[in-house]
């Protein structure tokens, strides 16, 4: 449903959007199956409502908090940023949300909280690769920031794009947006939000260690071991073009390089 | 009781071509319709999607190919006979692949091709695959067979090597578990299993 109009829209850019009907049909979410095109097909019976978030571990405030509780509409705002896919493919996709820094700071966590840990919904019945017999990775999806990157203006909880709710396929009912991290890190339908003092064991650096990261930085110069990293093709190849265009270090947000001084970003562990 | 199911012998080799045909009709369906401007399956990226689906119909029938020789002796059925238009045809699907990753993918850049083939192992392998099924290719004609005559079915013995690198390629650029990846490698298995056995069996006969 429409969820407001006349949002304030920042970072916004020169570049296409991404039409809607692209960004909400060829995507990952690996729950609904490994096809680009399952998400959609699949989550049509997708349940968002009621919809309730808990949020602990080292912080002041822990508890079970609606979802009405967490993001009221008056709080949303437009943001335009690119998304980049650590397969080398991009869009250009305009989210509903508010920062994340303004939840973690209701929540007042303590100095013990380094990170923060998110977890999808665990739902069999809802999810049919959590059912499979085999399934393509081990269920809950996890995924964390560290406190800095997590409080930084750009990180964005979104509740919508285009200025509609969020589709199943694309996370509803919140998602996390990192635009400065390749797009798994982006974790969609979040259940669980934990304040932690260890660095979170994210889904896909556990799967294949050698090829996925905690930090996932986009990163031109250093290659995904079976792919390189240097260019992106720009979604949707519209007319049967290649749209291949360098990528940008950081994915183009330079503000946020600030993090990340003294680390060696080509090291695997910073990856 | 059995069910026989069984078409008039004139039509039975148009079918084998018609079925190979069907995916490559399909997906160059939408192609067409993508270039027109509207939106398909495989609008957003067609690279992508093309380059998988004609990298699986090609391991489908390189891997069918391989199996009427099974099926033959196993099951009595005679489709041997067709193994030459199937084998064809598999490189119709790997001339498509090529051709998806080096236009669409690569946007018609040769020196990106040839630094990715040489950079990205499971590309090369996948290439190596392409290579050694050429000569195969190039020797279909009953006149190579003559020709060749006994160096022809060693000549053609590379479609083992050529049928495991592609696997492989397969298996390889996976991101996770993928049941096409994994049915091609066990139907591999199986049929390069069946073959060890037979050359064992009749090893040990030549032997004894």
């Amino acid at each position: 449903q429409k969820i407001g109009a006349g949002f304030d829209t920042t970072m916004a850019t020169d570049e296409r959007i991404t039409p809607f009907e692209d960004a909400s049909t060829y995507n990952n979410y690996f729950e609904f199956g490994t096809g680009k095109s399952d998400p959609v097909n699949r989550s049509g019976d997708f349940r968002t409502d009621p919809w309730s978030v808990e949020i602990g571990g080292h912080c002041r405030n822990p508890g079970t908090y609606a979802l009405e509780d967490i993001v009221q509409p008056k709080d949303l705002e437009e943001r335009i940023y690119r998304l980049r896919c650590v397969e080398a493919w991009s869009m250009v996709i305009p989210w509903l949300g508010f920062p994340l820094a303004s939840l973690i700071e209701r929540m007042e966590p303590t100095s013990d909280a380094k990170y923060v840990r998110f977890e999808t919904l665990y739902d069999p019945d809802q999810y049919p690769n959590q059912r499979a017999w085999f399934p393509a990775m081990d269920y809950p999806y996890v995924e964390g920031l560290r406190m800095d990157e997590a409080m930084h203006p750009l990180t964005l909880m979104a509740v919508g794009m285009y200025g509609e709710a969020l589709p199943n396929q694309n996370g509803a009912p919140m998602r996390l947006v990192v635009p400065w991290k390749y797009g798994f890190k982006s974790i969609k339908a979040i259940v669980k939000i934990e304040f932690v003092s260890e660095q979170p064991a994210n889904s896909w650096a556990v799967m294949q260690p050698r090829e996925y990261g905690f930090y996932a930085n986009v990163n031109p110069n250093v290659d995904h071991p079976r792919w390189s990293q240097a260019t992106e093709r720009r979604l949707p190849s519209t007319g049967l073009q290649a749209n291949r265009i360098p990528t940008r270090m950081f994915n183009g947000y330079e503000e946020v390089a600030h993090l990340y001084e003294g680390m060696d970003l080509t090291r695997h562990r910073y990856i | 009781m059995s069910v026989q199911i069984s078409l008039p012998q004139p039509l039975r080799r148009p079918l084998v071509h018609v079925l190979c045909a069907l995916p490559l009709l399909y997906w160059g369906w939408q192609t067409v319709l993508t270039a027109q401007g509207q939106f398909t399956v495989i609008s957003t990226d067609p690279g992508a999607v093309l380059a998988d689906k004609s990298g699986f119909w090609a391991i489908n029938l390189l891997l069918a190919s391989l199996a009427l020789t099974p099926l033959q002796r196993l099951f009595r059925l005679r489709w041997v006979r067709y193994r030459r238009a199937v084998g064809l045809w598999a490189f119709v699907y790997v001339l498509t692949h090529i051709l998806v990753f080096y236009t669409l993918i690569l946007g018609r850049d040769l020196a990106e091709f040839w630094h990715e083939v040489v950079e990205r192992p499971y590309i090369l392998l996948g290439a190596l695959a392409a290579l050694l099924l050429l000569p195969l290719v190039l020797t279909s004609t009953q006149a190579a067979m003559r020709l060749l005559k006994k160096r022809w079915q060693q000549l053609h013995y590379l479609v083992y090597p050529a049928a495991i690198l592609a696997v492989i390629h397969q298996l390889w650029q996976v991101k996770s578990f993928e049941i096409g990846a994994v049915i091609h490698t066990l139907v591999l298995v199986l049929l390069l299993g069946l073959r060890l056995h037979w050359w064992l069996r009749s090893a040990r006969r030549r032997v004894s």
